[in-house]
């Protein structure tokens, strides 16, 4: 049984980051909370992702699992605007999820979840942590863009930098320490990672979020952040590029 | 859902594989020469026949390295911007396993690329996956395996893949080594077969494992026992023929009657097999009487097939077929073999490289052939040589032939062996298009002028003609409605060609 009511901006917040890596989805459902996990088809990135029981207007649930074609909730969204609620609600006889938005009700079907594995989230830890404001993020990614197709992340005791070279020419933001909201850095730490995915992802978080960017040399970003109030949490892994050996 | 059983026994290591120990211990060899850096050849390329472990060995290898796996096969969607997508940002970054580990290149944590059935890329359908195929060959910087049953669907239109890749071939196991393979399967369902029974199914499935272990599974489906006489209700399985298949039993094996089989269970029509035994003969008969012979009967057959079609009388296959079979290995008399490998025949590669031309100057004459009131094979024979002549030495005649003609610049271009968006195409293209606003501007003078060198009822006719026959979508408003008045000087060019 799952019978929810959610404000349509929460909801679009979280199908367009989730949308930036899989067409397909499994939540996992529970009383306490909806969850999911998935890793794009180049197993490049990664996300989970908990929405608590606040997050909603109204939740009532036992465990389940419903699997979502995103695009098709994304048409859903579209019916609704910025101030309206979304009531979902699971009809496990016909195996459907039935959106009421005002006076519209939407029927979509399934997709089988029985195929669909979670992936293990990888246990990993990481020497630097930034915390930084979405917007800041969003400046340095369109700085970047159609420069080149990886971009640089690098962390040190005095600040973030963003940074982008290609063949012929190079960009970066650089974000001193006194701009930030938070940053543990001992020494200096640097990776290289695929600017779609990066760019993608960074879109998608909306404005006035605070990220936190746990970095290490070489080696996976861990993207950290708040949806809904601070009810939802997101969790992004991002693998590095292979450095030319 | 429990598995079927090709799921449930398929070998979890490279160890499990039966049949093709080299293949495997190659495939070993190749990954472990990641571990000291980005080996020459990045990509393998898994060749045999369907059934018998080519996916399974790649799967297997992934597993044995501890590498993660990232797969497409021919039920993804697999234009370039998809492969791209997957298997190209895969192969450029390090990755996460399903088991929640993060895998770093440099540490020799892999994931191994598969592009399964690679040699089913359909037209359309996967749009731009062959370049994308190349690029990835070239660029990857993670394992890649590619996986085909026919090699030289892909080879023969990339040279990357000929060349970039490390060509490992499957052989079909022995009759012996799949009925091995089922009495262990029997054994661990608690399933009785006899002997007999073993070697019955596994001679039938003619070294498709896969088919084997289907056959044995729906033999065995609610019983305890297989008895050789279950196993006789099994219908021989259609072997897959293909041309290859006919080059060798005409050219290698010298056996007239299994060439013929193979001929009439083939799905190929028989000219497609005339264009195949054309091209690979002249390799294969290197002595100069049987040259001769050969080619004496490859003419009959010809012959027989241009017959059928003429008068739509396919009995005459059945000549044509043995012409091409009996009568080519009759042809050999001496014993000099050859040991080439078989050609694709070059006409049908020719034909599919040409298409695009082919289909322009169709278009072309076609145009030309409303606006000149004849047909487009006249225009292909006697007007486009002279056309071409003329319309490359004198810029008016492009102008008119635009105006007059509405050729495209893609049409023009073909015509004046120039690039669509060279200089004289665009130049042509401005003048023509100044002179039509002049023409609207004023339009008395002009027709007068050009009017007065042919008879005003045919122009009339040009005129209606052509706006209906030819859909000209890039013409712009104006033009049209200036149509009628300059469609005259049509006959002046006319004439000019047929006076020469």
């Amino acid at each position: 049984m799952f019978k929810a009511e959610i404000k349509s901006e929460t909801l679009k917040g979280l199908v367009y980051i989730v949308s930036t890596l899989v067409d397909e989805v499994k939540f996992t459902i529970s009383p306490e909370q909806m969850s999911l996990k998935a890793i794009d088809p180049a197993h490049v990135a990664m996300i989970e992702i908990n929405v608590g029981a606040k997050a909603f207007v109204s939740y009532e649930a036992t465990d389940s699992e419903i699997g979502l074609d995103l695009d098709k909730v994304k048409s859903v969204l579209k019916l609704a605007g910025p101030s309206d609620n979304i009531v979902m609600e699971h009809d496990e006889a016909q195996g459907r999820l039935i959106f009421r938005i005002g006076n519209i009700t939407r029927r979509m079907s399934l997709v089988d979840t029985s195929s669909m594995n979670d992936p293990k989230v990888p246990q990993i830890n990481l020497s630097a942590s930034v915390q930084v404001g979405i917007d800041q993020l969003q400046k340095g990614i369109r700085a970047a863009e159609s420069i080149s197709d990886h971009i640089a992340l690098e962390a040190d005791p005095e600040g973030f930098e963003l940074s982008c070279e290609g063949d012929t020419d190079m960009a970066n933001l650089r974000v001193p320490v006194a701009e930030l909201k938070g940053l543990k850095a001992d020494t200096k730490v640097s990776s290289l990672y695929p600017l779609d995915y990066f760019s993608n992802i960074v879109k998608a978080i909306p404005a006035g979020t605070v990220v936190d960017v746990q970095l290490d040399n070489d080696y996976p970003v861990k993207l950290l952040f708040k949806l809904a109030d601070g009810e939802a949490d997101v969790c992004y892994f991002l693998a590095p590029r292979i450095e030319s050996e | 859902m429990t598995d079927d059983w090709t799921e449930k026994y398929r070998p979890r290591s490279l160890n499990g594989i039966v049949g093709n120990p080299g293949a495997a211990a190659t495939m070993k060899a190749w990954a472990e020469s990641w571990n000291s850096g980005t080996p020459d050849k990045r990509a393998l390329l898994l060749v045999g026949s369907p059934g018998i472990g080519k996916t399974t060995s790649a799967e297997a290898l992934a597993r044995d390295m501890g590498w993660g796996i990232v797969e497409m096969n021919a039920s993804d969607q697999r234009t370039g911007n998809a492969i791209h997508a997957v298997a190209g940002r895969a192969s450029l970054a390090n990755t996460f396993g399903d088991d929640g580990q993060y895998l770093q290149a440099s540490a020799g944590g892999r994931k191994l690329i598969v592009l399964d059935e690679a040699d089913n890329l359909f037209g359309n359908a996967d749009r731009g996956a062959m370049p994308a195929i190349n690029e990835l060959i070239r660029t990857t910087k993670q394992p890649l395996v590619l996986i085909v049953n026919d090699e030289y669907a892909l080879t023969r239109k990339s040279a990357a893949v000929k060349g970039g890749t490390l060509r490992i071939a499957f052989r079909r196991p022995t009759s012996a080594t799949v009925a091995g393979v089922l009495k262990k399967i029997a054994a661990a369902e608690h399933v009785t077969v006899s002997p007999e029974a073993l070697i019955k199914i596994a001679a039938n499935a003619g070294g498709d494992l896969r088919a084997a272990v289907h056959d044995l599974e729906s033999l065995a489906l609610g019983k305890t026992d297989v008895t050789v006489n279950a196993a006789d209700q099994l219908s021989a399985r259609v072997e897959r023929n293909d041309m290859y298949d006919l080059m060798g039993a005409v050219f290698r094996h010298s056996d007239p009657a299994a060439a013929r089989r193979i001929l009439q269970n083939s799905d190929t029509d028989p000219g497609t097999a005339e264009l195949w035994l054309d091209e690979n003969f002249p390799y294969e008969l290197r002595n100069t009487g049987d040259l001769v012979r050969g080619a004496e009967r490859l003419s009959r057959a010809d012959i027989y097939l241009g017959r059928v079609s003429r008068r739509q009388y396919f009995g005459f296959w059945g000549y044509a077929n043995d012409l091409m079979t009996y009568g080519m290995i009759d042809a050999r008399h001496s014993d000099s073999k050859s040991f080439e490998r078989f050609r694709f025949p070059m006409y049908m590669s020719k034909m599919a490289r040409s298409r695009a031309v082919r289909g322009l100057r169709g278009a072309l004459c076609l145009k030309l052939a409303v606006w000149m009131h004849t047909s487009t094979k006249r225009v292909q024979n006697d007007v486009l040589p002279y056309l071409r002549l003329l319309a490359v030495r004198d810029p008016e005649i492009q102008i008119t032939l635009i105006r007059e003609a509405r050729l495209e610049p893609e049409e023009l271009g073909f015509l004046i062996d120039q690039k669509m968006d060279s200089r004289t195409v665009k130049n042509a293209y401005k003048t023509a298009e100044a002179e039509t606003e002049a023409a609207v501007r004023q339009p008395a003078p002009k027709k007068k002028r050009r009017i007065a060198k042919t008879a005003p009822l045919e122009s009339d006719t040009v005129a209606a003609v052509m706006p209906a026959a030819l859909p000209v979508p890039s013409a712009p408003e104006p033009l049209q409605a200036a149509e009628k008045k300059p469609s005259a000087p049509a006959k002046k060019v006319q004439k000019n060609l047929f006076d020469y």
